[in-house]
């Protein structure tokens, strides 16, 4: 399988803080990475050097093939569906903010959204409501289905489920992990281990 | 018709003696506000009378090129303070709004000067220096809250903003919701303004026109056209200064860079 996700030696950190050193390990294309470690540790920093956003301090980090550089970020970005920790993202009618993401990449499918809406135990009218009406576990499972309609390679996905009910954790878990999509998640939660194929990575202050 | 009627220093005093009543009621109220109503009457008497003799002088020796620069330095001035006060680090901000303003101001001013009232004489101090102050003073304001606006938004929203940004894949995009919201939010005072102009109350710049001798239908065109340039110029101005800091306020991979704005 090709490597998606390439981290050798790296270094990350700010200019007063390093966090992880020689940080080094391989997500390969369909595969799920699920990244585990106590809070604070610096685990979203791991997401936001995968889309560039920092550079690292040492070490090599390539992205589909390509290196970390800024000629290379447009391209890189255009590879990721990212869901961040705080689902609070969205403004004003839910499927209207959906729509705008959605028809950039004329990805938008109103019949697919309602399929995911269902599958995900949504209310029929969340999409009819004000994003900001929305629970925390119905603005994660929006910003899944979004992610799910974008249909990019790559999953970075930062505490996804952290707001569902167990349930509801091992439905979307699975579902994530049989969509054959490249994944890196972080989170907290056990039923993430259970999904098909995942390899865990244990990080802690200083390393992993 | 001539000039407005001099008021002697004497009738100024019985002017000031208004202030009163004001220092009254919150000295019943106990609102501690009375130094600062004084201390700011005094300032705006000193600088209104300094004004006052600068002007003179620019009138009578009406050389194009001072009073360019000294439009230029009542915007350094402006804008340095107008920073000072706002949550906006100087040292990165400074220099492009002044660019920005600048660029705005001269533009309005000199096509209001050329083409609105018609004059030939676009540099003299009675049109440069005067119309650009008026409208430099009534822009700024906007700019300042537009600006920080922008940047403070991003600043708290950091994760919608990152979202944005992988997810349009361009920056553009990724501030553009910011963008709307900062015009909005320094526009819409102005834009009530202009909606209910007329109805409450004389605008000043009518106001003082009447009184100089202008007719009601010459002052409300000037009114009409000075505020038509005030808008135009404080929306050039905010997305010429949002432009232009957003080359030192941003990192090269897009992250905001820290200590930005005081949040």
């Amino acid at each position: 399988m090709k490597p998606v996700i390439e981290f050798e030696n790296v270094t990350i950190g700010y200019e007063d803080r390093i966090l992880f050193k020689n940080l080094s390990f391989t997500v390969y294309e369909q595969e799920v990475l699920l990244i585990k470690g106590p809070s604070g540790t610096g685990k979203t920093t791991i997401l936001y050097t995968i889309m560039g956003l920092l550079k690292p301090v040492e070490g090599k980090v390539r992205i589909c093939g390509k290196k970390l550089s800024l000629k290379n970020l447009p391209y890189i970005r255009r590879k990721i569906s990212y869901v961040p920790q705080n689902p609070d993202i969205l403004r004003e009618n839910t499927e209207k903010a959906i729509e705008e993401i959605l028809e950039r990449e004329k990805k938008f499918e109103r019949k697919k959204l309602k399929e995911l809406i269902d599958f995900f135990q949504l209310p029929e009218e969340t999409l009819q409501k004000d994003f900001s009406e929305l629970s925390g576990g119905e603005k994660q499972r929006i910003l899944l289905i979004t992610a799910i309609l974008l249909d990019r390679d790559i999953f970075l996905l930062d505490e996804p489920t952290s707001a569902l009910d167990e349930d509801l954790k091992v439905k979307v878990a699975d579902f994530i992990g049989k969509l054959g999509k490249t994944t890196v998640v972080i989170s907290h939660d056990r039923e993430w281990e259970s999904v098909n194929n995942i390899r865990v990575m244990e990080v802690n202050n200083g390393g992993s | 018709m001539g000039g407005a009627k001099d008021i002697s220093i004497l009738s100024m005093m019985l002017c000031f003696l208004l202030l009163i009543i004001p220092v009254i009621i919150y000295s019943y109220i106990k609102l501690p506000l009375i130094k600062e109503t004084l201390l700011s009457a005094a300032r705006m008497t000193i600088q209104l009378f300094l004004m006052g003799i600068y002007l003179k002088y620019l009138f009578q020796y009406d050389s194009a090129i001072v009073n360019i620069l000294w439009l230029l330095i009542m915007m350094i001035v402006a804008t340095f303070q107008a920073i000072r006060r706002s949550n906006l680090n100087r040292k990165v901000f400074l220099v492009p709004i002044l660019l920005s303003y600048s660029i705005s101001i001269y533009t309005i001013t000199l096509y209001f000067n050329r083409f609105v009232i018609d004059v030939t004489r676009i540099f003299s101090a009675k049109y440069l220096v005067v119309i650009g102050g008026m409208i430099l003073g009534n822009s700024l304001r906007g700019i300042i809250i537009s600006v920080s606006t922008f940047y403070k938004d991003i600043a708290h929203e950091k994760e919608r903003y990152i979202y944005r940004l992988i997810t349009f894949g361009n920056k553009f995009e990724a501030v553009l919701p910011y963008l709307r919201n900062s015009i909005q939010i320094a526009i819409s005072p102005t834009i009530a303004t202009m909606a209910t102009m007329g109805i409450v109350s004389i605008p000043g710049t009518m106001t003082g026109q009447i009184l100089g001798g202008a007719s009601p239908m010459v002052a409300i065109k000037y009114q009409i056209a000075l505020m038509i340039a005030v808008f135009a110029a404080t929306n050039i101005s905010i997305v010429l200064s949002i432009y232009t800091t957003s080359r030192r306020a941003f990192e090269k991979r897009g992250l905001l860079r820290k200590g930005i704005v005081k949040i």
